[in-house]
């Protein structure tokens, strides 16, 4: 039911002279979860030393978000020490939906997941703020995700 | 000819204020009351009913929205309109503060006439927290925030706040007392059954005594004479709200949670009836101020927190670990735990940025009202679907990203890579490390029940007295796992109660007629006999404490564990005074020091 994708993309830059660079991962998470218990989100995490960028396509939008479009921002991947947890996180933005919650402005969106261990579970949500750049306040829903990413 | 809203108002206040004082002056006489407490709740089913069903029904996938204005329109409004039709009567409607703002956006001619009446004393609107939160099991600074909430909410729709307490889930426990007095409250109904369930039949009294505070017994009828003295109370609904006027039907069948007039004229010709034979259809603050000067109140026995239908949810268990009708979706440790995680990061989140002088006033605000709504009852219980479930974990995730956010920004304000954050010391740079913990032999044998759960077992000295066990599960498929702490049996226990952090309270077995208990512990901390302590560290497990009249053990189980997936519970176990013990638990759960 839920398509699992782990690739993890290894570039070594071996030493050429001048253009030496220090090795860099891309590390890439990407998973279908569910959205809404009965929609489905593709997420995609991508991590390249301290940046990490995620894109999200949900299948769909509930009048909210665009649907089957890529909703894509910066993002972070921080741990809990004290738990043994991992939290993902990004700012996402995306168009305006006609006839939405949020009328004609654009939509910010809070993703978030959270991994407890190294269990493939992660469960979250994206929650949306009306309005470009602005990703606190009230959200005007707070979608539910959850479904296996493998780490 | 259409009179104008305030001259309205003043038209009904009028004859408000009319039929009041014609009332007082029959119920001197008399004192006969039937009071009500109809409790509402907008998050009856949180998240909405998309989801519930695996196939697409659009007459019941009603989204978050649809199901709120169902809530409104099909079982509160009449209500509401019941007592519009009656000048003469009075009632209470609790909710939690967020319907508030529900009606201001979407039902605001509804939010009007409730306020004309609330203005009129015909409604006194009941609300101790904003979201219908399961404020017993979590530090005291949640619920302080949430009231001040609260009351915000009140004021800014200029609604009349009542100063009787009902909760959600019918929560009450002792520690109210004080917080009630401190934040402008004054009788809270307690549920019968939470008192039967500790001291069995009791013959109710008019009033009680409850610290600074007063107490009566909810749903509990009064038949007291003394002297001239003459009181009698009919308790007609203390019950969900939604059910009335909806012929007992509740928000989960959409398609049948419907008005029907007919039921609610039932009620209406009951207490119509109830009129007729002297009794005031009457809030409990008119109840209480009537009473007040004539009886003395009586004083409460030792009562623990609970809810208000004990015998059914087995006390707190049924949000704390116990399984209910989709047991398989539950996931009650992981919502409770993250509803902790949410907690400490808040916390450190407000300290950092305060130290760094970096204004997040909007984004705080913002995520501890998310906390309120995510810590809702029914994300655990009594019987969650899995949409409940995961609407708790979205919004504590999503306040673990705003609060990780305003930690990061402060971190750049003071230029500082990884800090120390310590709510309640400040902020240091780097990681200020623990005391050594070293190895040590089991000093307690526990009874761990696992299933096919793989278990490990490690064991700490944190300090002299104070050690540490953690429980590392691998995964499995046992949904049930149960651990036991052995105690030796004593009529003295302890425990902290919801809303007093700050002190541990002692009591004794044989003032109590239960055969076992459930304790919540909203810093985690129970002593099954003196100077013996067991204290959850709740980002790791937060589940309810089963206490036993006839043995010491204090058992935790979890009948919700996912299936594949590893999990890891730690305890600390204190062998010193009540105060040492408390120390180390808020240091746990109320004000952690976390490394970011």
């Amino acid at each position: 039911m839920k398509k699992l994708l782990w690739v993890a993309a290894l570039a070594l830059v071996a030493g050429c002279g001048d253009d030496e660079k220090p090795a860099s991962t891309t590390h890439v998470m990407s998973a279908d979860l569910d959205l809404e218990i009965r929609d489905r989100a593709t997420v995609t995490i991508e991590a390249e030393g301290a940046t990490t960028n995620v894109s999200i396509v949900v299948s769909k939008g509930f009048g909210i978000v665009p649907e089957g479009t890529p909703l894509t921002g910066p993002g972070t991947i921080e741990d809990f020490p004290e738990t043994d947890g991992v939290l993902y996180t990004a700012k996402l933005q995306g168009a305006a939906v006609a006839g939405g919650l949020c009328g004609d402005r654009p939509v910010s969106i809070g993703f978030s997941l959270h991994r407890d261990e190294g269990n493939e579970r992660v469960s979250g949500g994206m929650a949306v703020y009306c309005g470009a750049a602005s990703w606190q306040g009230t959200p005007v829903k707070v979608f539910r995700l959850a479904g296996r990413m493998t780490p | 000819m259409t009179l104008g809203r305030p001259v309205l108002r003043f038209a009904a206040a009028t004859a408000a204020a009319l039929s009041v004082a014609c009332t007082a002056s029959s119920a001197q006489a008399q004192d006969k009351f039937a009071l009500a407490m109809f409790h509402f709740n907008i998050q009856y089913v949180v998240g909405g009913m998309y989801g519930y069903w695996a196939a697409p029904n659009p007459g019941i996938d009603l989204d978050e929205r649809q199901i709120e204005d169902q809530i409104i329109t099909e079982s509160f409004e009449p209500i509401v309109a019941l007592f519009e039709r009656h000048p003469t009567w009075a009632t209470n409607l609790e909710m939690q503060a967020y319907m508030l703002d529900v009606m201001a956006e979407r039902h605001p001619a509804v939010l009007d006439r409730v306020r004309t009446l609330a203005e009129a004393n015909r409604l006194d609107i009941v609300s101790f927290h904003y979201g219908d939160q399961f404020y017993i099991a979590y530090p005291q600074e949640d619920w302080e925030r949430s009231q001040a909430l609260t009351k915000a909410t009140f004021a800014k729709h200029g609604m009349p706040l009542s100063r009787s307490v009902f909760c959600q889930e019918g929560q009450a426990g002792v520690g109210l007392a004080s917080a009630m007095a401190r934040t402008g409250y004054r009788t809270l109904v307690w549920p019968k059954n939470l008192w039967l369930e500790q001291h069995g039949e009791f013959t109710t009294q008019p009033l009680y005594k409850f610290g600074d505070a007063l107490l009566i017994g909810g749903s509990r009828d009064v038949a007291y004479t003394q002297g001239n003295t003459s009181i009698e109370v009919r308790w007609t609904f203390l019950d969900d709200g939604e059910l009335l006027a909806t012929g007992d039907m509740n928000p989960y069948f959409p398609d049948l949670f419907k008005h029907q007039p007919e039921v609610v004229a039932k009620y209406e010709q009951q207490l119509t009836d109830l009129e007729t034979q002297g009794f005031r259809i009457a809030t409990v603050e008119q109840y209480v101020d009537a009473v007040k000067d004539k009886v003395q109140p009586a004083g409460v026995p030792p009562l623990l927190d609970g809810t208000w239908q004990p015998g059914s949810t087995s006390g707190v268990l049924r949000w704390m670990g116990g399984k209910g009708l989709w047991g398989k979706d539950e996931r009650d440790n992981h919502v409770r735990t993250l509803g902790a995680m949410a907690h400490r990061e808040m916390m450190a989140a407000e300290t950092i940025a305060q130290q760094a002088g970096i204004d997040a006033n909007v984004a705080l605000d913002g995520a501890w009202r998310l906390l309120f709504l995510g810590q809702v009852s029914d994300a655990t219980g009594i019987n969650p679907f899995r949409g409940e479930v995961e609407y708790g974990i979205g919004h504590f995730t999503e306040v673990l990203r705003v609060a990780r956010q305003v930690i990061r920004d402060a971190k750049t304000a003071m230029a500082l890579d990884a800090v120390t954050i310590d709510p309640a010391a400040g902020v240091t740079s780097g990681w200020t490390e623990d005391a050594p913990v070293k190895p040590i032999a089991a000093p307690l044998q526990l009874t761990i029940s696992a299933g096919n759960h793989a278990v490990d077992q490690v064991w700490e000295e944190v300090a002299p007295g104070h050690a540490r066990v953690t429980l590392h599960f691998a995964a499995g498929t046992t949904p049930t796992v149960r651990v036991t702490f052995p105690a030796p049996l004593a009529d003295e226990f302890s425990t902290t109660l919801a809303l007093e952090d700050g002190q541990v309270r002692s009591f004794k077995r044989s003032d109590f007629g239960f055969d076992d208990f459930r304790f919540a512990m909203p810093v985690g901390l129970i002593g099954p006999v003196p100077g013996q302590f067991i204290v959850k560290d709740q980002g790791h497990v937060h589940l309810a404490a089963t206490l036993f009249r006839e043995k010491g053990d204090v058992e935790f189980v979890d009948e919700t564990v996912p299936p594949d997936e590893s999990f890891t519970w730690v305890f600390h176990t204190v062998d010193g005074t009540a105060e040492d013990a408390l120390s180390i638990a808020r240091s746990l759960n109320a004000k952690r020091r976390v490394l970011r």
